[in-house]
Parts: structure tokens; sequence; C-alpha cells
């Protein structure tokens, strides 16, 4: 047995006996991904592929034949709106019906000329809805107007609603693509694709969580070892402080790949029986690997950098948990990149726990391959080969002058 | 064995912590290390050990310069320097993997540290549920897979029992009667004096002293007393009275320096008989380690 192999066989041996390390490495991030994904299946149908819900109401009731009634029938048909029928004034919250979409008793005069009054039909939000909702409601609702008005327009000339559509709307003219081959929920439209669903999101993001909090265990047992004068013993066996290091950080690779695949299972089969949607697995398992192996790798390197600055496991621990806190907090863990203003989106890619996110979610949402992750694998890895050379560095350092 | 001449280290914006220091171990000698805590004793280990790099000086380890990883070393800190998770066979085997590439020299060499430090009924158990003397054992047997030349132990018996303690003393002698040499640091001055046949005694990163244990405790007008009584009061206070540690069973141990007190021994025990106090112990012509460690301290105060 090779110095190398011991010691990853040592290492694994005191990992598998640490129950409440183990607790840590595993429990908490699973614990996360369930609570959030169920927690945050309504925020994130409507900021991601859900459809908006409202009320449909009239002032009168509406007559068959009528454009009113025309009116009510392309609305309905509008991918983007759940609406169902209400009376008026019917409650409004963004928890439920967000919108009334209330057709006007003169709806028809108002289309002929036939009133002064030019409003047909109004729309009543719930207050605290934000105006990007709002935008995005009434886009649809005028863009179903525009749709009835124009095969009005066309019919007066003589043409049917074929030729409306593809001559005056000209539809098709704008083509929606996505980025790739979209791996999101079939309810999704094409605009909101390349958005992560719930159970995505927050299995990428605890995942990567779960693998950064890896350095809380580590550097306490590196601690440990240095203030019980062990690591002093190996190296005077002739055991270089690089091949300690890569000892104790195999095994620790290890738990982190085995963090990705209770966190997989989680989201493919535990989730759906609590009502959330599946993560679908139907992905490129090599891009998998490279991304969870590059985040380990920065996440070893941090862990190794934290356990050669501290002095005891109290400031390791601070250090590992704060440091942990802050990196999800900023990279996208705890609030989505996607609903954050453009300059915290900005700032967002100072943590590595953004590129290590924006890496998972390239192949869970849109199936991305090696190629397509290969940028951000580049750069975490680069990043732990930096901080686990820097904490050798500073260890060496630190022998020398404390 | 050890040849260190002229070393000085400093850790950086720090008082020199050791300065010019000598030191020769010859190969087979039990050595005694003393010295008050910041003495720079475990910096001179560091720095025999390879961990430390000195300013000046030089360090031969068997004739050739002191490097970290060099298999005729071996250190015992005094810390429990293995991995309490870990059975004490699993770390015998770790240990035994980081010293030897040979898998039969690897065996064999758990095999004899189990033997010699008596782990053999407790190696299957989790080192963490040892008992102290038992730590101290299996840190002392992980020093032992290296068959080291040179082993440097720091307060090997620190907060063990009697037994535990008489047992790794008697694992230090044979030891060294099989060709080991020896460096002993210890509080215990009772332990050095018992068990080393040289001493130097160290302070503020300097050798105050070293020399053969029985030419530095001879001396031919001390006169060592176990007195069940307390000293009269013509001889309490005195120049060249010395109480030697705490009493044990109401038994208190003096040394008398007849020089200083200007007197012979028969005269000595005149007058205590006079006093109607009778020696239970008499020790004459050799002083204790305490107090020749005591003197080599009060110079370098007295020189400072």
């Amino acid at each position: 047995m090779s110095r190398l192999t011991a010691s990853v066989f040592k290492e694994s041996l005191l990992l598998v006996r640490d129950w409440h390390g183990l607790l840590v490495l595993f429990v908490m991030p699973a614990l996360f991904v369930l609570i959030m994904s169920l927690a945050l299946q309504g925020q994130f149908a409507k900021a991601g592929g859900g459809q908006l819900r409202g009320w449909l109401s009239g002032e009168q009731l509406i007559v068959e034949n009528t454009q009113a009634e025309a009116f009510v029938n392309v609305l309905r048909a509008q991918p983007e709106l759940e609406l169902r029928l209400a009376l008026p004034d019917s409650p409004l919250s963004t928890a439920d019906r967000l919108v009334e979409i209330r057709i006007l008793s003169r709806f028809d005069q108002v289309l002929a000329g036939e009133s002064d009054v030019r409003s047909g039909v109004e729309l009543r939000f719930a207050p605290e809805l934000g105006m990007r909702e709002r935008a995005l409601i009434e886009a649809v609702v005028q863009r179903s107007f525009a749709d009835l008005n124009t095969t009005l327009i066309a019919q007066e000339l003589g043409f049917d609603r074929d030729y409306a559509q593809r001559e005056l709307l000209k539809t098709g003219f704008i083509q929606m693509v996505d980025s790739g081959d979209s791996n999101t929920d079939a309810s999704a439209d094409a605009s909101t694709a390349t958005r992560p669903n719930s159970v995505q999101q927050n299995v990428s993001a605890w995942l990567i969580f779960g693998m950064f909090f890896i350095a809380i265990p580590f550097s306490t047992t590196v601690i440990q070892e240095r203030q019980q004068k062990t690591l002093m013993r190996l190296q005077t066996c002739g055991m270089p402080l690089g091949q300690i290091y890569l000892g104790k950080l195999l095994p620790y690779m290890v738990i982190n790949l085995l963090q990705l695949g209770l966190m997989l299972a989680i989201g493919a089969w535990l989730l759906p029986l609590a009502g959330a949607q599946a993560l679908s697995l139907n992905v490129s398992f090599a891009a998998l690997a490279l991304i969870s192996i590059s985040t380990s790798c920065a996440a070893l390197g941090w862990a190794s950098l934290v356990a050669a600055c501290s002095r005891t496991i109290e400031q390791a621990t601070v250090a590992s948990g704060a440091s942990c806190i802050i990196f999800a907090a900023l990279g996208g863990i705890m609030v989505p990149r996607f609903v954050m203003p453009p300059l915290m989106q900005d700032l967002s890619l100072l943590s590595p726990m953004a590129w290590a996110l924006e890496g998972f979610l390239t192949v869970l949402v849109r199936a991305g391959s090696c190629t397509s992750v290969a940028l951000n694998s580049l750069l975490l890895i680069a990043l732990g080969a930096l901080l686990a050379t820097a904490a050798i560095f500073i260890s060496r350092w630190k022998q020398n002058h404390d | 064995m050890l040849s260190i001449k002229g070393l000085s280290f400093a850790y950086p914006r720090q008082p020199v912590h050791l300065d010019g220091l000598t030191l020769e171990v010859a190969r087979g000698d039990v050595l005694g290390l003393l010295g008050p805590n910041g003495a720079g004793k475990t910096t001179l280990v560091s720095l025999i050990a390879g961990l430390l790099k000195p300013a000046a000086g030089s360090i031969q380890l068997a004739g050739e310069p002191a490097a970290l990883g060099r298999r005729e070393l071996a250190l015992v800190p005094q810390e429990y320097a293995f991995y309490p998770r870990l059975t004490g066979r699993e770390n015998l085997d770790y240990f035994a993997a980081v010293c030897h590439s040979n898998s039969q020299t690897r065996r064999a060499a758990v095999e004899r540290a189990i033997e010699e430090t008596g782990l053999g009924e407790l190696q299957t158990q989790i080192a963490g549920h040892y008992s102290g003397g038992f730590k101290r054992r299996l840190n002392v047997a992980i020093a032992l897979l290296q068959a080291p030349e040179l082993l440097i132990l720091d307060e090997p018996t620190a907060n063990v029992d009697p037994q535990s303690r008489a047992f790794l003393l008697d694992v230090v002698r044979r030891l060294n009667q099989s060709g080991v040499t020896i460096i002993y640091t210890s509080h215990l001055l009772d332990e050095v004096e018992a068990l080393c046949r040289s001493v130097a005694v160290m302070d503020r990163g300097r050798i105050l002293l070293q020399g053969d244990m029985k030419t530095l405790l001879a001396e031919q007008h001390c006169l060592r007393l176990g007195l069940a009584a307390a000293l009269p009061e013509s001889l309490t206070g005195r120049t060249g009275v010395m109480a030697l540690g705490d009493a044990v069973s109401g038994v208190q141990e003096w040394q008398f320096d007849l020089a200083q007190l200007g007197m012979s021994a028969a005269q000595l025990l005149t007058q205590l008989d006079q006093s109607g106090i009778a020696p239970v112990q008499i020790h004459y012509g050799q002083r204790r380690l305490e107090s020749v460690f005591m003197a080599a301290l009060a110079r370098e105060n007295e020189r400072l």
C-alpha cells in the first residue's frame, strides 16, 4: 500500500466514523432541497414557466355571437394566462389570482367606433403585483385585442382570418429560439424555457451549498491534526505536506460526489412523491460529472485555505460557515440570479457558487454538454488549484513563523 | 550521534529564540534535556527534526546534515499525535505505511511496536477510548515503527498513572540497551535523574550546562537528609540549606552544602540530634538533579 492509498484509506475510516460530520454533509442539504423545492414551487412557476392566473368578468352577461364573446375566446386561448370566469370585483392577490380582466358592456360599441369612450376592457391588478407581471399581462391582453381587431378589419376587406394572421399580423415574423434543447417541463413556453423550475434550481443550489459546506469538517480535521502534532509526525516521517493534503482531499471529493447522487435522487424520485415536479435525469452524465468534480475542486481548495489560515477549530468553523453563507447569498443559491437586479447579477459572479450553479443549470435545465460547461469547469478547477497551492504555501510559512 | 554547533534561530518579528546553541549527544546516550517553559526545547527539537530552518549554525545527525524525513530520527510529541477515531492497530498500520513501502517490513514493524509497548490486548480498540497510560504507549509505539537510531521523547510520561509510567521508562531503557540514542525532555526531574546518563539544561535559547549525570550530581560537601520533623530554627533560611521537592508521606528531603554551612556532616547530625530530630534517610556526596537545575537557572538569572 502506497502512502497515498494508506492516507485515503485512513481518511475514509475517519469520515465513516464521524457520524455528526456526515449528518451535516448529507442531511442538511437534503432537507434544504426538500423544503425549498416545495416551498418555492409557486414562486418559480410565476417567475419561470407557470401561467399567470386571473379572473375574467363582464359588466353584464356576455351575449353570444358578439365581438365581446369572440374576444373572450381569444383571451382564453392565450398560453400565458389561466383565466376563470367570475363576478366583477372578485378578490385578487399575488398568491392566487393576479388580475381581473373585465369586459365592459360597451365593448362591441367601442370596437365598432359607436362610442365616444375609447376603453372597452378594464384590467384590475392585485395591489402588490410587480411592474413586470403587470406589463406582461397588459401585453397579452393587447395582443389578444390586436388579433381580434385585425381579423375584423380583414373580414371587412373580404379576407379570412388566416389572411389576417399571415399578412396583417405577420404571425411567425418573430421566431422564438431556445438557447439549447430545453429540459424544462412541457408546459413551459419558449420564452421561459431556459429558466429552471423550483426543483432544478434548488437541487443544484443546495447541492453546491452542501459541497462547499465540506470546509467545516475538513478544516476541523486539519486543525486537530496540526494541534495534536500528527501533521508534524507525518512530516518527520518524510511525507510531504502536499501528499498529506491530497490524501485527505480525495475522500472528501468522494463525499461530494455522494452528495450529488443523493440530491439527484431526491429531486428525481422523492420530491415527486410530495407533489413537486420530478427532476429529469435525461441529461449528459459526463457533463454532470465534469461540473460536479470541478465544483468539488473549488470547494476543497477553499476548505484547504480556511484550514491553513485558521489557528483554532472555532476560527475555522466560523470562517467556513460564514463564507458559505456569503457565497450562497451572492451566488444565487438562496435567491435565484434571474430575479436579482442587473447590478446584483453582475456582482454574483464574484461567488464561485454562481459559476458552479450556472454549470449545473446548463446541464440540468438546458441539457448542456461537456463543451457547454467547459469554461465554468475550468474556472472552478483553476480556483481550486490556486487555493490549495496557497494553502500549502501558507502552512509552510506558518510552520516557520509561528 | 547528534552534533549541534552555533545554532541560532528566531521567529520573525520576535526576540532571538536560540542563540549560538551547541550540544553534543553521543551514540547510545540517554540525554535529559531540561529547561523551564519557553526555554526553547520545542524549537530545538523542531530544528533537529528539520521542521524549521536554522538562521545560523549546523546540525549533524549521524554525520549528515539534519533534514526533514531522516529515517534515523523519530519524535514522540507531548501531544497524543495519533488518530483517536482509529483503533491502535489502524493507527500503527497507517504510520507504518507512511514509514515503510515494503509490506513485510511494515507488518514486522507493527508487531514489534505492539510487543515493545504492550499494546497487544488493546490494539483493536478505538484509541480515543484508551486510558492516559495506554495513549502514551501508543504515542511511543508509533515512533518505534521507524526503528530510529535517535528517539526524542517530549514529556512522554505526563499525566499517566505510576504503573504506566514505570512501564514506559522500562521501554525507554530497553530501547537504549538495544542501541537507540535517546533525548528525553521532562519536568519530572526525579525521572530524568533515574533514567538519563547525561543532562543538558537550557534557558532562553542557550545551553547553560551539559555533562555526565554522575559527575554533575557528585558533590563531596553535599549531605541530603530525609526529615520527618520541621528543620530547627538555627538552620532554617541559612545559605546552603535547600528543601528538595514536596514532602512525601510526611518526610521532607533537605540538601545541605556543608562547605557553605561551615560544618562537618557529624556536626550537622549532632545539631539535629540535640533538637530531637532523627533523619529517616541519609545520602552523602551526591546532589539531587533539582538542585543542579535550580542552581544553573539561578546563575543565569544573576548573569542577566
